[in-house]
């Protein structure tokens, strides 16, 4: 096997310097010759029609530019997220937003704008503006928005507020697999809201042309849908705009795949009305109330097994609430059936599940997107039969999981696993023998061990529309330019696919520039999403340098009279197989025009250069996708008499293929992990009977702080997947998936008490607690 | 002295009592005195809290600092400290780890490193929070403060401080100046607190108790909470109960119990009355045997 210098190296971060010193810049750092602030009236009723609204007052106090509402600005409608752009035929996406409606359906719903000199202006300008409202009832429960009485939030053709379709998973028969189950388990499963709470709040600066043309810097994640998105939300050709990062995000998490919330609209509606560049910054609070959440909703399971542990049948159902458009509510509920049915070989399954609308602040996507929901159902059944059967739930998973080869509900094949790995090393860093020889009889601090497996993608295909181009062009020096349409937010990726590019075609890491996340720029790419950024724009790159390397090795083979096969090309060095590298000196080959045993690359490039010629790869790719695997195990502490929960140690062991950079990549697990505790211990957003949020800033949203974290030990398991760049597959998501299901079987093992709602908060788990002890009285 | 204006307010530095006294005489009302500004700058920016004059109480700088005066014959030794003194000051005290270890234990779990950094001992008393973490520590230490106004000085408990949750009995121009802690050196004294997060967290029940012990008997003994009611508040029949009892873990229990008693917590988004009423009995037991832990 081909020796690697680059890729499988930790090496350091192209952005580190620029971040750890405070130079690098992000949308909130703009600022334009002439530009205008922008400040947003948000509803404070959960539902109601706007009768009337008036801006006058507003629009004479001294600096206010322009006032924005439904009235002047285009009725055009659209989807906040990307999913308008790459839902595939046979269904239809959901378009359920205006930039402005004369209804509003969430407490925090947009109302109206201002554009003026300063934000302080533009706040005091909001409060000028009238509104009159027709209250209309409203409700919060996707189970209660479904019943016949509940209000019509949208028009729904598949159930009572069901946007787009209910998503039917079949395969085999569950009816003759539970009749053929010695034993069954059967629960249902309450999941909470939980926000990305991402670094940098969403935010837009816009700038429109005299002749139309739309430019708009953005956190998005996904630059070029989002252009899609904003020339069907303002009528205009795809052309006529451009979107582009400046060129960093301060985290997305999946908050903005597609628009950041409204900030891209709001900020072009009103540079439009205003002719000068408006900038839109949500505070922290707005983009809790304002911005996609995770799901909340209820996952019911049903696990049938036979009485040596072999599973025979699953069930599983999930009811999302969706909040009040529909964004990703349509695809988050099929990745929860998709993931949670292909963990485990069994032949008969089933899955059905759906969103809801409701008046709440819309749910979106969110690391992980519905899968973490459905397996802290599915990982709960698992530990449950378990402990029926009195079997060993590491060696019951094991006798279950999925293999290569095996039949699963996937159109794509899984063609590597190492999930027996990852559950073996995980179980091993924390001693798992240990288990259950934890406590001390009577002892009022209690120790537990639990496990959670899982799977996910590495890409959206077939999902959705999902496909990858790269360029890279060979510079007259040897060093080359990558081109993709990727952002850089926070995830690595303009040191990964560098690394990706350097290794593919044997140069040196510091000859590759990067150029990503502009639509200007770069060739159309769906973006960072779906744990698919390395996977599949690494696809792209490594095809865009491969061609790049042929066409080097064909051109050196003329040069050096030998056939490109009996070349050797690694570290910016072209030469004859068997040669060394320290044969290889002295130069002036572009001059002399002599025959030689070798070439540097950067000799190449300009003796093709002055010669009219340069070197450009491209890359077009539709990556087939891989499952990812990984295997978390647990240790808490629960305190019996507070109902403190504390995450003491994970061992998380991941399947990621091929770590490209290793540093980076236990970064995105360890990532995954805190968020994944911080969602079973402690962070939701509650609401009053009104359903006016309670959480809207980080003191009162509890995710945990440094002091938090828990020991988190990051275990790298390598398969090569054959469709992978190098053998990688994603990982973005992954530490999520299992998190929550692992803490709550090891709040099981502790307590032998079973959570079926999350967060884990004290008071949950005293009243449970209380409950069992006066069950035993 | 620093003077300009503020969001709807005018700020002042004054850099002598003189200047605070006559930039007091001199407004009629709206003043609200900024020390270390960790509640105060944000709530006056969100618009939940305004005033007319923002006076900024750290050109004072004799209001910061540490330090003991020894006993002398028919009086006891006491630490002093100025009301500005920060939060961080308090945790790395070694005088004060050394005699009145529940504060620094709770200062440490106050806020974060950068909001300790910046918040005062003054501020976290007349911001009063039920839950202010210095609260309860500083009732069974048996503080008492010093009051400054332009009319004259006077000395307080720190128990008659707090009317209710953001209410003081400070006069309107009135501040803390120094914060006097007794010392009593056969005492054990202990800090816990009860939340889920580990920093940047307002506490469910905070707890704080004192004890020294004589002959194997409790001869002294205080024990306080936040978050047991409107104001942070001294457990009384509990401790009448404890006096003169042996020290053991039932009897701390039975105090619990009789504190929670003596609670009427409130529900908030925190946490129910219910739960505050399920926990108060196992912090105060917990943070008896910690101060009974510290008696050498």
């Amino acid at each position: 096997m081909k020796t690697l210098n680059i890729v499988g190296k930790s090496l350091r971060r192209a952005d580190a310097l620029e971040k750890a010193t405070g130079t690098a810049t992000f949308s909130t750092d703009l600022n334009l010759p002439g530009m205008l602030y922008a400040k947003t009236l948000r509803s404070p009723h959960a539902h109601a029609r706007i009768i009337e609204i008036d801006t006058t007052e507003a629009e004479k106090l001294l600096g206010v530019k322009a006032v924005a509402t439904w009235k002047n600005t285009p009725r055009l409608l659209f989807n906040t997220s990307a999913t308008m752009t790459f839902t595939l035929p046979n269904q239809e996406p959901v378009l359920d937003q205006y930039i402005f409606d004369n209804v509003v359906r969430y407490v925090g719903d947009e109302v109206a704008a201002v554009a003026a000199i300063s934000e302080r202006v533009a706040e005091a300008a909001l409060k000028l503006i009238k509104v009159e409202y027709e209250l209309l009832p409203a409700v919060f429960d996707p189970l209660e928005a479904m019943e016949e009485s509940a209000p019509d939030i949208h028009p729904c053709h598949a159930g009572k507020n069901i946007p787009g379709e209910i998503i039917k998973i079949p395969m085999g028969d569950v009816e003759k697999g539970f009749a053929e189950s010695d034993i069954i388990y059967e629960n249902r499963f309450t999941l909470p809201i939980q926000k990305h709470v991402q670094l940098e709040t969403q935010a837009a600066v816009a700038q429109v042309s005299p002749d139309g043309n739309i430019t708009v810097w953005s956190t998005t994640q996904t630059p070029h849908p989002s252009r899609i998105i904003l020339a069907a939300a303002f009528g205009v050709s795809q052309s006529k705009v451009r979107v582009l990062n400046p060129p960093y995000i301060g985290g997305g998490f999946g908050v903005r795949i597609g628009l950041s919330a409204k900030a891209e609209p709001i900020a072009v509606t009103l540079a439009k009305l205003t002719g000068k560049p408006v900038k839109v910054v949500y505070s922290r609070e707005e983009d809790f109330i304002a911005s996609d959440t995770r799901h909340a909703g209820y996952v019911w399971v049903k696990l049938g097994a036979k009485r040596d542990g072999t599973f025979q049948a699953i069930e599983l159902k999930g009811v999302l609430n969706g909040g009040a458009y529909c964004s990703f509510s349509c695809e988050t509920p099929g990745v929860m059936g998709a993931m949670g049915l292909s963990v485990y070989r069994i032949p008969n399954v089933s899955y059905y599940g759906h969103s809801v609308y409701t008046n709440i602040t819309p749910a979106g996507a969110m690391r992980g997107f519905g899968n973490p929901q459905g397996m802290f159902a599915i990982e709960q059944a698992v530990d449950e039969i378990a402990a029926q059967l009195g079997l060993d739930p590491l060696e019951l998973r094991k006798q279950n999981i999925i293999r290569v080869g095996d039949p699963w509900i996937l159109p794509y094949s899984c063609r590597s696993t190492g999930l027996e790995e990852c559950i073996s090393k995980a179980a091993e860093e924390l001693n798992w023998q240990r288990r259950g020889t934890m406590n001390e009889p009577g002892s009022k601090i209690l120790r537990g061990i639990g496990i959670g497996v899982g799977t996910h993608v590495s890409n959206s295909w077939p999902f959705c529309v999902d496909y990858d181009n790269a360029y890279i062009t060979v510079l007259q020096d040897g060093s080359i330019m990558v081109a993709t349409g990727v952002p850089e937010m926070g995830t690595g990726t303009i040191t990964t696919l560098p690394q990706l590019a350097a290794e593919t075609i044997g140069i040196p890491l510091d000859q590759v520039g990067i150029t990503f996340g502009d639509t200007l720029t770069t060739p159309f790419d769906i973006g960072s999403h779906a744990s698919r950024t390395l996977y599949a724009a690494g696809t792209a790159v490594v095809a865009a340098a491969n061609d790049v390397r042929r066409q080097i090795l064909e051109y050196a083979g003329d040069l050096l009279k030998t056939a490109p096969e009996h070349l050797e090309f690694a570290n910016g060095l072209i030469k004859k197989q068997g040669l060394r590298d320290s044969e290889c000196v002295g130069s002036g080959v572009c001059q002399l025009n002599e025959v030689q045993n070798f070439i540097t690359m950067k000799d190449l490039a300009y003796h093709a250069h002055l010669r009219n010629k340069q070197f450009i790869g491209i890359g077009r790719t539709t990556p087939p996708n891989a499952p990812p695997w990984h295997a978390h195990v647990t240790e808490v502490e629960v305190d019996t008499e507070t109902g403190m929960v504390t995450v003491i140690k994970v061992a998380a062991a991941h399947d990621v293929g091929k770590a490209i950079n290793p540093l980076i990549v236990e970064g995105q697990i360890e990532g995954g992990v805190l968020m994944g505790v911080g969602y079973s211990i402690s962070e939701e957003i509650k609401r009053d009977a009104k359903g006016k949020p309670l959480h809207t800033s980080i003191h009162k949203y509890l995710l945990p702080t440094a002091a938090d974290a828990p020991e988190i030990k990051a275990i790298i398991v390598e398969t090569n997947d054959p469709t992978g760049p190098f053998g990688a597959k994603g990982v973005g998501e992954c530490g999520m998936v299992p998190t929550p299901a692992a803490i709550a079987n090891a709040v099981y093992d502790a307590t032998g008490i079973r959570f079926t709602e999350l967060p884990l908060t004290p008071e949950r788990v005293l009243k449970k607690l209380q409950e069992k002890n006066k069950n035993i009285i | 002295m620093i003077e300009q204006r503020g969001k709807g307010y005018e700020y002042c530095r004054p850099g002598s009592w003189e200047e605070l006294a006559a930039i007091l005489c001199k407004a009629e009302a709206g003043v609200m005195f900024l020390a270390g500004g960790t509640d105060l700058a944000v709530d006056l920016r969100t618009g939940k809290k305004s005033c007319a004059h923002l006076v900024d109480l750290k050109g004072l700088t004799e209001l910061q600092g540490i330090a003991e005066t020894a006993a002398e014959e028919g009086k006891k030794g006491e630490i002093c400290i100025g009301s500005l003194t920060s939060i961080h000051q308090l945790e790395i005290n070694p005088l004060l780890q050394e005699k009145a270890a529940a504060l620094p234990e709770a200062a440490c779990q106050l806020g974060s490193r950068q909001v300790r950094n910046r918040a005062t001992l003054g501020g976290n008393l007349a911001n009063a929070s039920p839950t202010a973490d210095t609260a309860a520590p500083l009732l069974v230490l048996d503080a008492f403060l010093e009051l400054w106004s332009p009319s004259g000085s006077r000395h307080i408990p720190v128990e008659d401080l707090w009317q209710k949750a953001g209410k003081t009995f400070l006069a309107a121009d009135e501040i803390i100046r120094q914060i006097t802690l007794p010392l009593a050196p056969g005492r054990g004294t202990a800090f816990m607190k009860l939340g889920p997060r580990q920093a940047m967290d307002i506490a469910i029940i905070n707890a704080a108790a004192s004890l020294e012990l004589e002959d194997g008997r409790i001869s002294q003994v205080r024990i306080a909470l936040g978050g047991a009611g409107e104001r942070p508040l001294r457990m009384k029949q509990a401790e009448a109960f404890l006096l003169g009892k042996e020290a053991t873990a039932e009897h701390f229990a039975q105090a619990g119990v009789l504190a929670a008693q003596e609670s009427s917590p409130r529900s908030s988004r925190r946490a129910s009355r219910e739960y505050r009423l399920a926990t108060i009995p196992v912090l105060t037991e917990r943070v008896l045997l910690k101060a009974l832990s510290r008696l050498s």
